[in-house]
């Protein structure tokens, strides 16, 4: 989260942009080699209609997920989980897991934190997919903006229970491994490391 | 087409009015603080986004669109929702990468249920956040109990996705 003023430009036109932009170029090269000039038109203007149909989107949807980051404490989403387990538990997993912003960088140490202060692994599990399936952030980000509210809300009619059952199943399996800090294949040295990153 | 005021701009447009309202009444300056990243997620991924809707037009051109449609067309059935989860786990990286390469998809005439499958296996099988993140962070017994409770999780929500599309109908075309 620490964006320091002078390397914003560098990052908005980092190694992604070209990469995408060396796509776009590689493409539109195939797509005039192939169908001709006036399809790279027809492309053209396609991007455009869609292009104006998502920035009142994207505007409202990167807005509204600063405004969210900011106003939830990072400290009370640690609370929810970490000490409560039963449907409750993964219930709530899965909901903090959905209002988790970012990416892996974020939510990993967020896990590894839960897991060492004695978080159910069914909530664990149900907050990892949560976050991955439904964070808030990434959807409002890039799924609204790119594939258009009709489809997210499909896709998010589809999958929202998912979290829950994951975590139910989670719970059944009868793999005695997870318990915090009591197992050589626990949370290691790394994702101390990697936690100072979040 | 792309109109102010639709449903979908309204509601994201209530939803920051509500968000405003409740950091205005917080203490400090959470107002800013939520504005001011807002306004840096914008700047930092609008290019990018910019770039990648312009690579998702030329590449949904050359994709064939007859095997497109075959394979995860909606006729596809239970076949597009297969192919789609055994090809989720294999994208890389995040939604940069996954969310263009879905568009193109899409306009190249994949099936609703067949991409909701396949962004369900990215998320819950992504190898590369796996190797990555998971195994590295949480060991590897978590990540089996993880990837063991959630092996269902695709094609349930391909399975889902296309009872919706059978109850309600495809969702409009975005753009």
């Amino acid at each position: 989260m620490r964006r320091p003023k002078r390397s914003r430009a560098a990052e908005a036109f980092g190694p992604s942009f070209w990469v995408f932009a060396g796509f776009a170029g590689i493409a539109a090269w195939a797509v005039w080699e192939l169908k001709g000039i006036g399809a790279v038109g027809e492309a053209l203007s396609g991007d455009l209609d869609v292009l104006l149909f998502l920035l009142p989107r994207m505007i409202g949807g990167m807005l509204l997920a600063g405004l969210v980051q900011a106003i939830l404490p990072p400290d009370l989403v640690a609370k929810w989980v970490g000490e409560d387990s039963g449907l409750r538990g993964i219930f709530i997993g899965a909901v903090v897991g959905m209002l988790t912003p970012g990416g892996p960088m974020t939510s990993f140490p967020i896990v590894v934190a839960f897991y060492m202060s004695g978080a159910d692994r069914g909530a664990l599990v149900a907050y990892l997919t949560g976050w991955s399936l439904l964070g808030f952030h990434r959807t409002l980000v890039w799924e609204l903006p790119l594939l258009g509210s009709e489809f997210t809300l499909y896709r998010i009619a589809a999958v929202i229970a998912l979290p829950i059952l994951a975590g139910l199943i989670a719970r059944r399996i009868p793999l005695r491994a997870v318990g915090p800090g009591r197992e050589e294949d626990g949370p290691t040295a790394g994702s101390r490391r990697a936690g100072g990153e979040a | 087409m792309g109109g102010i005021f639709e449903p979908g701009v309204m509601i994201i447009w209530g939803m920051v009015v509500v968000a405003l309202v409740i950091a205005m009444r917080q203490p400090g300056a959470r107002l800013r603080q939520g504005v001011m990243r807002g306004a840096d997620m914008f700047l930092v991924n609008g290019p990018k986004i910019g770039v990648a809707i312009l690579a998702a037009g030329f590449i949904s051109q050359i994709l064939p669109e007859d095997i497109v449609a075959a394979w995860l067309g909606e006729s596809a059935g239970w076949q597009g929702i297969l192919i789609g989860c055994a090809v989720g786990p294999f994208f890389p990286g995040g939604p940069l990468v996954i969310m263009p390469l879905v568009l193109a998809l899409l306009k190249a005439g994949a099936g609703v249920p067949a991409l909701i499958a396949l962004l369900t296996a990215a998320a819950t099988w992504g190898l590369h956040r796996i190797f990555m993140f998971e195994i590295p962070m949480m060991g590897g017994r978590f990540t089996a109990l993880r990837l063991v409770s959630s092996i269902a999780l695709p094609p349930l929500a391909g399975l889902l996705a296309a009872l919706l599309v059978q109850v309600l109908g495809a969702p409009a075309p975005g753009h």
